[in-house]
């Protein structure tokens, strides 16, 4: 009789709540919800423009969203993107970022997406039964009660409980519909984009397989979502792709976290123990052609213990596998991003083509809807964090070396996408040429360009953008033709509210002679007039913080850099990679803003700054 | 905490090995219980479950695959059942309690607003309802990297030129990478472009004269504006659905939380709490919040 009184309950709630009246004002300063109807349709720019967003978004839907306290729904999620403000949970206030971004993704976990029946789901099968139609009768009473009568039976194991319509799977794909949805009625063409999308979350030993799944449109999408208790394999997930794509839809997938996936994630043979093919390679490639490079689980471009050149290295860096015990991976190679690319090229020289031709963006793996990317606006991850002393000095309950590694979380990051307007056409096409960044939450912008036949001086016109694209490739493609070596053309220019810029480098990686993978750092642009000295050393940008305020200066940095470089080492026998790294002057870290917030001490187990960054998508140089 | 479900293996063996002798030696024989029924209505859901993710029947091989982990699911189900494991299981108690909240998001989309309801609904938010200030406005540089005193350049520039005329200062100063005019532009393309303190001026100042110099994270601009459009409401017909989302939106929390000060009601709490070992006001706080409304 329980469930009865309950459904008579939130019947007669329902009846008697009217919207009307006495709901909170909203905060409309940042609502951007576009006109539909009146909108003036911008052009595309050919020349095209950088848009930021995230698409790796978990809410409440997601099992370990709820269960860490999150009250967010997928509409929640793309009401905050657009500057809205929303519940955030955890005890804590509402969440609401600074400057809205262009478009976003919700992207809940697959698993147990399926495990709801939406019982009142009348689009669905059951709409065909006799009940459906007395529940949706014009009838308010008849409506009513026709509800009441079916919520009662079914749980109580009645006649209608054992309606075959309900083991129809399709009843139970239907919170991945309502995402699909929710994604569907934010999309304002022109203006905020949106993107239906789930996450696999394999991860076999609690080592990090995960990938985001991501639609271009709902047309011809696939019914059901792809979860990890379908298969843990990635080579099973691209299987499951091509047939959705051989059904009508248009998807792509990209991994994350490699740094948490103990070696696993780029590793050098199969799910089955067998060393990688070409046909495995070009199957990955076709799938994913995008990696994320930085998000709230740390960065994993590189590792200082892979690249103890790179001075740089120790950035964000979060050392753990998936474990609840904290566990520390055992083993790098294979776990970040650099060390991919080359893996992958070498695999290309020995004719097993190249498995990680990875382009580049950030994301954030925010469980709470909001992805806080604002490194002074950081709500963290979980609904858990949202109370600035439980970020800094840890959530009552938890164990030391989980509230460490909350505060090792960084604000996590942003995918830049140059396309030619804010449409799901364009954005999703501009993902599938590898021509975005990944920034570490900033909104810098960065673009890069190669050729064989570029001049020096062609950035000295004013039309050089034209040019670039015209005579050579942007990030994310292999270089034409041959020649002497390449000339690059690097652009970085500063987010407008944002820190000054440090330094533009280009990291090389290539395959020598002996079959060795090689890589080196290029300083190939520094602010205030800096040079390097005759080792190549260059002095520090300097540091502006002031730790007692959590403010910062733009008395140092520049704002933009424009230059060209051409490779002082190159073999055109050698097979060669090459992406751009900007850095930002020290900024605070999200950890020194709560610290201020708070009045708190500062803590000492986590840096105060940090250099914000951006890294490119590499452009590839392939021996004819 | 946030990886319940990833604790070690062993520590879930261990515990589980110790639930189950304890289990063992207080229970009776349950033959009876130890009986699945697996009818056409369980296959069926499985094979169709299968061919929506594939389209195409499962292999033997995969029909097999499936079938263990499905019935290994529900043994494991029906004996934690049995244990009473589901019993303050933090999890369970959520995802239930989340259940409840999407039995309500049901309601909401059942019963649609009236067109009365949704009028009413608009004027009462119109704050939300409005376009944003619009600009047509040309704009210069004297940007940070190129000039070490850029504010008295831009100064000296603006008390040079002619301040109507839009000629007078057109295509002056450094470049930006962004276009130097926006026609009709939206306040947010060009906070996204240019920064809030630019965009902050441009509400204030006056229009058809060359005006500033205005800081952004560039360097200093002159700045003319040619057309300002203050926000002015957007006519309920073209944002219907919009609304119509807000509307549920809103309803959908107040749906919420009428549901649970109804049940609340319907239940009383007795309070047990040791005066000696909380402060009064907590004792109160409990009190207070466990039987308001």
């Amino acid at each position: 009789m329980k469930s009865f009184k309950y459904t008579i309950l939130m019947v007669s709630v329902l009846i008697f709540s009217s919207c009307n009246t006495e709901t909170k004002e909203d905060t409309a300063e940042n609502m951007s919800q576009g006109e539909s109807g009146s909108r003036v349709s911008q052009q595309p720019n050919p020349l095209k423009d950088a848009y930021f967003g995230n698409l790796h978004i978990h809410t409440s839907w997601s099992f370990d969203g709820f269960t860490n306290g999150s009250v967010t729904q997928p509409d929640d999620a793309y009401r905050w993107a657009q500057g809205e403000a929303i519940p955030g949970g955890g005890g804590g206030g509402d969440l609401q970022i600074k400057v809205p971004l262009d478009w976003y993704a919700v992207s809940d976990h697959a698993e147990w997406m399926g495990m709801f029946n939406m019982m009142a789901d009348t689009t669905t099968a059951i709409g065909k039964l006799d009940f459906a139609k007395r529940v949706t009768s014009d009838d308010q009473a008849v409506a009513f009660q026709a509800f009441a009568d079916f919520l009662y039976d079914f749980s109580t194991g009645g006649e209608l409980s054992k309606e075959p319509l309900f083991s129809d799977p399709t009843i139970m794909k239907s919170v991945w519909k309502e995402i699909v949805a929710s994604a569907d009625k934010f999309y304002q063409p022109g203006e905020f984009t949106t993107f239906p999308a789930f996450e696999w979350s394999s991860n076999p030993n609690t080592r990090n397989l995960h990938r985001v799944v991501v639609f271009q449109d709902s047309e011809n999408i696939p019914e059901m979502a792809f979860s990890s208790q379908d298969s843990e394999k990635p080579e099973d997930l691209w299987a499951w792709m091509e047939v959705s794509r051989a059904n009508g839809a248009t998807l792509l997938a990209i991994p994350h976290n490699g740094n948490a996936s103990d070696g696993l994630m780029f590793s050098m043979v199969d799910s089955e123990g067998n060393p990688l093919t070409k046909e495995y390679s070009e199957t990955r490639m076709r799938n994913e052609p995008l990696y994320e490079i930085s998000q709230i689980k740390g960065s994993s471009d590189t590792h200082p213990d892979l690249s103890p050149n790179d001075e740089f290295a120790d950035f964000e860096l979060w050392d753990y596998t998936l474990a609840a015990t904290a566990d520390r991976p055992t083993n790098r190679k294979g776990s970040y991003l650099r060390k991919a690319l080359l893996d992958g090229i070498k695999s290309e020289n020995e004719g097993k083509g190249n498995p990680f031709k990875y382009g580049i963006i950030g994301d954030s793996d925010s469980h709470n809807a909001a992805a806080a990317v604002e490194e002074d606006n950081y709500t963290g991850k979980f609904a858990i964090e949202n109370d600035p002393e439980h970020r800094l000095n840890g959530v009552p309950g938890m164990a030391d070396k989980n509230n460490l590694q909350l505060r090792e979380f960084g604000s996590g990051g942003l995918a830049g996408v140059w396309a030619e307007e804010n449409t799901r056409e364009s954005i999703f096409a501009a993902m599938m040429r590898k021509e975005t960044f990944g920034t570490s939450g900033t909104r810098l912008k960065v673009r890069f360009f190669g050729s064989f036949s570029y001049e020096e001086e062609l950035i000295n016109k004013e039309d050089w953008l034209t040019d670039a694209y015209a005579t050579g490739v942007p990030m994310g493609s292999d270089l034409q033709g041959s020649g002497d070596s390449p000339t690059f053309i690097i652009h970085a220019i500063k987010e407008a509210d944002g820190a000054n810029l440090d330094r533009v480098q280009i990291i090389k990686g290539w395959v020598d002679e002996s079959g060795n993978a090689q890589e080196k750092i290029f300083n190939v642009a520094l602010s205030d007039g800096r040079v390097p000295d005759a080792q190549g050393n260059v002095p520090p940008v300097g540091n502006t913080v002031d730790l007692a305020t959590a403010k910062y200066e733009n008395s140092i940095g520049d704002t933009e850099f424009l230059t060209t470089w051409t490779d002082p080492e190159f073999d055109p026998s050698q097979n060669a990679f090459y992406y751009v790294r900007v850095l930002e002057i020290p900024t605070p870290r999200w950890s020194t803003y709560d610290a201020v917030r708070t009045g708190l001490p500062l803590r000492q187990d986590v840096p105060s700054t940090i250099q914000e960054r951006a890294w490119s998508s590499p452009i590839w140089y392939k021996p004819n | 905490m946030k990886q319940l479900l990833k604790e070690p293996l062993l520590h879930f063996i261990g515990l589980g090995l110790l639930i189950f002798i304890v289990y063992g030696l207080v229970a009776k024989d349950e033959t009876d219980e130890n009986t699945i029924v697996f009818d056409s209505y369980d296959l069926n859901s499985l094979l169709s479950k299968w061919e929506l993710q594939w389209k195409r029947p499962p292999t033997e091989e995969e029909l097999k695959g499936i079938l263990e982990t499905n019935i290994k699911q529900e043994l494991f189900y029906q004996e934690a059942l049995k244990m009473n494991l589901d019993h303050n299981d933090e999890i369970i108690k959520r995802r239930l309690s989340q259940k409840m909240e999407f039995l309500s998001n049901d309601l909401v989309s059942m019963q649609p607003p009236t067109d009365e309801e949704l009028t009413a609904y608009y004027s009462l938010k119109m704050n939300n309802y409005l376009t944003n200030y619009k600009y047509t406005l040309h704009y210069v540089n004297y940007s940070f990297d190129k000039n070490k005193q850029p504010f008295q350049v831009a100064s000296k520039a603006l008390s040079q030129a002619n301040k109507d005329q839009l000629a007078s200062l057109r295509g002056a100063g450094d470049p930006l990478p962004f276009p130097n005019y926006f026609e009709n532009s939206d306040e947010l393309s060009i906070r996204k472009t240019l920064g809030s303190s630019f965009t902050d001026t441009l509400r204030v100042i006056d229009t058809n004269v060359w005006t500033g110099p205005i800081q952004s994270g560039f360097g200093f601009h002159l700045v003319y504006i040619t057309d300002r459009k203050q926000p002015a409401p957007i006519p309920l017909e073209q944002i219907k659905e919009r609304v119509l989302n807000d509307y549920n939106y809103d309803r959908q929390l107040k749906l919420d939380s009428a549901l649970y000060n109804e049940i609340k009601k319907q239940y009383s709490f007795e309070l047990d709490l040791n005066e000696e070992e909380f402060d009064p006001e907590i004792i109160e706080l409990v009190e207070s919040t466990l039987k308001g409304t």
